[in-house]
């Protein structure tokens, strides 16, 4: 008898013990904690990700972040100002009440007025100024300023019961009694920090998941939620570190599913200053122009980062290189933009050019938490830099810190991502490449680049209904963007997640985790 | 007495001033939560809403001292990242850690000190020199490395143990306990065994050598003259002379265990407090980590006077002045 028999002897009389998961219950392993169940208090990415089990929206995005139909069955612009939704019939909310028009606008109404919210419910909806109720099923919602992305916005707000006394409190949502929606799960509990278990709703209107039973179990440990999954605890995990996905793809048991994430890394120059901080002439003498304000010089830097490597050596092949932006597939991609080339000589001719021959010292901000293998990334980018004569240092701190000195313009170059949670290239276009002006809602993250034309161009996006005219002035700003380096676009990441052998799983460009998308196969 | 507990107290209410006001200037110093707390596309506008919604708008003297008002009111704040009130989170958390703390103490003292005394009551035996070999590894072996370990053998190669999570609980008296069930248990073993070793290498180590003096002193070997065997001699006299310093360190590392699991809770996803912490730090979420540090603090002044008190009923000469 030898020592795995006796384990799995063991084994097989404890598990015989204590089992109590059936096969109907899908345990999940996820990254992230949510922070309330009440969907009106936080619009964080992660915390929309974990109502969508429970609630459903008027429209909602699908696993490529474009807009389908949820409790709408037609939205059409009537005109620059008024926005037509038809509501499905027959839907029922999880006690059991009807969904309609009534609904709509109790949601619409409680948004902003929740005490301690984000303010980016009401930020979402601030555009629509007036809902017409039309009949139980068809509302209007009328906005001041022309406003094409309604149904974008919507897509983020959770529809909730009118059924709610007015003054419901986000306690309730959190411990269940409010916790009601339209979505595929209904609440059975929630241990803060710890995990949330879901119901099927029986009842749902769409195609039902697999599972009777949804835990969602927050894993914040990388090494915890894989060995977990290996260890046949769970059955499945997201967000799982490149090293130990090429380890899992070469298991029998495990299936690894792999998908591409919508969030763009990318760097950012300080190209307004007289001379930006933190950059010298390499003798550590001041600098009396700032070289990031001459194109060449932007386009040197870009052309000495070969992307390919950062995917393959940085990432373990986990990731894409991009060209622009946002990713293939979203609205306002620019197809014609070519991948960055990399050229270690054309970009040394560039900098020479420029009136750097021997380059120029720089520090690159990076945060070391925030972004997969961020510091990594840095230092690699450093390196490349310094192959054409730069004299880099990499500053990686806490994401804790990093922002913070980020906005205050203390870096000449920082590491950045986007998220492009919109699907379109709008918010990317607005927050990185517009000039900081409150009354567009521009450069919220652009503090040193400013291009007058771009701007115009972004704004009239910003402001066109008509989705094919639309579409061509997000792409006309995005290729605008890219040819005067407004940024330096380097890769997207890979959404990874993988579950036990018989199940499937489609990952979201959002980068959360959504348990319908988990199937059996 | 009575004014020994006076005295204490107000020592303690210092303490716990001076603290808010280190860790609030300090969670200040170190960075903006609002780049944290919102997601980036919002607008400049409603991070200024965001920022008015939670006080943050205000110069920090003023958010101190409307902290320290709420606070003597027993509230010590709302939690940026919860928007609950930050006691309420942390208590929901509180009987996990307690729990896997006292397991592990638990342990530690059932397996330290009569292995310590074992090996004390024979220098350079067999039992003397594991202890020895064994409290090293102990004390120096990281734990989270030794988690992983667990999780590894345990968990993955024998799957006869859960990897991570803290299984079924049984409610009493309103807080949900998992060493009630066997399910619980299961899930408690590894994390409390992890967490235990190096209370336990140290309480082994110290009742090592504490039996190995004591036994060589006057009242050891009258005892011994009088007729009394070793094992005798040990329990009845020796013991009780050496856990003095055994009671401090049992106090000492129990305080720790609780404020500090954070390695061992991240790495078996225990939903305790240490885990709640760190992320609050990540997130600067202030009001939780005020209020941590604050329960943090009575924790420790209670077990320290727990310590005091079991001294005076120990050691009939210590007087509680």
């Amino acid at each position: 008898m030898n020592l795995r028999f006796l384990a799995t002897a063991t084994a097989l009389s404890l598990s015989a013990l204590t089992n109590t998961a059936s096969a109907d219950t899908a345990t999940i392993g996820i990254s992230i904690a949510p922070s309330t169940l009440d969907p009106q208090l936080s619009l964080l990415t992660s915390d929309v990700g974990i109502y969508r089990h429970i609630y459903g929206s008027l429209v909602k995005v699908d696993s490529n972040n474009q807009v389908v139909l949820d409790l709408a069955t037609s939205y059409k612009p009537l005109d620059n100002h008024t926005w037509e939704f038809k509501l499905r019939e027959g839907v029922k909310f999880h006690d059991g009440s009807d969904f309609d028009a009534k609904d709509v606008v109790f949601t619409l109404e409680r948004l902003g007025t929740v005490p301690g919210h984000d303010g980016l419910a009401a930020q979402y909806v601030a555009p629509i100024t007036d809902i017409e109720v039309v009949d139980p099923y068809t509302i209007l919602l009328k906005t001041e300023k022309v406003t094409p992305d309604v149904p974008k916005r919507l897509a983020q707000i959770s529809i909730i019961s009118n059924e709610l006394s007015k003054d419901v409190a986000s306690a309730d949502f959190n411990s269940g009694v409010a916790a009601i929606g339209t979505g595929p799960f209904t609440y059975v509990e929630w241990k803060r920090g710890d995990q949330l278990v879901l119901d099927r709703n029986d009842g749902y209107w769409g195609d039902p998941s697999d599972f009777e039973r949804v835990v969602l179990r927050t894993m914040t440990n990388p090494a915890t939620r894989v060995a977990a999954l290996e260890a046949g605890d769970i059955d499945m995990v997201d967000n799982i570190p490149p090293l130990d996905a090429q380890r899992l793809m070469e298991r029998e048991d495990i299936t690894v599913a792999l998908g591409n994430s919508g969030r763009v890394h990318f760097i950012q120059f300080d190209t307004t200053s007289d001379v930006p901080p933190l950059t010298t002439a390499k003798d550590g003498s001041p600098l009396t122009t700032n070289p990031f304000a001459d194109l060449r010089v932007r386009q040197a830097l870009s052309m000495a980062i070969s992307r390919d490597l950062i995917v393959e050596r940085i990432m373990d092949g986990f990731a894409q290189a991009v060209s622009q932006g946002v990713p293939e597939g979203f609205s306002g991609y620019a197809p014609d933009i070519p991948m960055p080339v990399y050229d270690t000589d054309g970009a040394k001719a560039l900098l020479t050019e420029a009136g750097y021959p021997e380059g120029f010292s720089v520090t690159l901000g990076c945060p070391n938490d925030r972004y997969v293998n961020d510091a990594a990334l840095c230092q690699a980018i450093g390196q490349m830099w310094s192959r054409i004569g730069m004299d880099v240092t990499v500053d990686a701190t806490p994401k804790s810190v990093y922002f913070k000195k980020l906005l205050a313009g203390d870096y000449p170059a920082h590491f950045l991502a986007w998220g492009n949670t919109s699907g379109d290239s709008i918010s990317f276009l607005k927050s990185i490449a517009g000039t900081p002006d409150k009354e567009n809602g521009r450069g919220s993250y652009n503090r040193s680049y400013t291009n007058p034309d771009l701007d115009n161009l972004i704004d009239k996006a910003a402001s066109i209904v008509d989705e094919a005219e639309r579409v061509a002035l997000l792409r006309e700003a995005m290729t605008d963007a890219i040819n005067d380096q407004v940024f330096m676009p380097l890769h997207i990441n890979n959404v990874i997640a993988a579950t036990r052998k018989g199940l499937t799983y489609t990952p979201q460009v959002d980068e959360n985790t959504n348990a319908m998308n988990l199937r059996k196969e | 007495m009575a004014l020994f507990l006076f005295r204490r107290l107000l020592q303690g209410v210092l303490m716990i001033l001076v603290a808010s006001v280190l860790i609030f200037v300090g969670v200040y110093a170190i960075g903006d939560p609002m780049a944290l707390l919102v997601p980036p596309d919002a607008t400049t506008e409603t991070m200024e809403a965001a920022r008015q919604s939670l006080g943050l708008d205000r110069p920090l003297y003023v958010q101190y001292f409307s902290f320290l008002t709420n606070a003597l009111q027993g509230d010590l704040g709302i939690s940026f990242v919860f928007r609950e009130s930050a006691l309420t989170v942390i208590m929901e958390r509180l009987p996990a850690t307690l729990e896997l703390a006292s397991t592990s103490m638990f342990l530690a003292i059932v397996i330290g000190i009569p292995f310590g005394v074992i090996a004390g009551m024979k220098p350079g035996g067999l039992a003397d020199r594991a202890l020895l070999i064994g409290s090293v590894l102990g004390l120096s072996l990281p734990t989270f490395w030794i988690g992983i370990l667990l999780i590894l053998f345990f968990a993955v190669n024998l799957g006869i143990l859960p990897a991570s999570g803290r299984g079924d609980t049984v409610e009493v008296f309103g807080v949900a306990l998992s060493f009630l069930t066997l399910d619980g248990l299961r899930h408690l073993i590894l994390p409390a065994f992890s967490l235990s070793l190096l209370p336990m290498a140290i309480l082994g180590r110290l009742t090592r050598s504490g039996v190995i003096e004591a036994m060589s002193l006057d009242f050891a070997r009258f005892a011994r003259a009088q007729g009394n065997t070793r094992a005798q001699i040990v329990t009845r006299y020796v013991l009780r002379y050496i856990s003095m310093p055994l009671v401090t360190v049992v106090g000492i590392y129990f305080g720790t265990l609780i404020a500090f699991a954070v390695v061992t809770e991240s790495v078996f996803s225990w939903p305790g407090m240490g885990k709640l912490i760190i992320e609050s730090i990540n997130q600067l979420d202030r009001p939780m980590v005020v209020a941590y540090m604050m329960l943090s603090i009575v924790l420790f002044m209670f077990i320290n006077l727990m310590v005091d008190i079991l001294y005076s009923l120990l050691d009939p000469r210590v007087r509680l002045k």
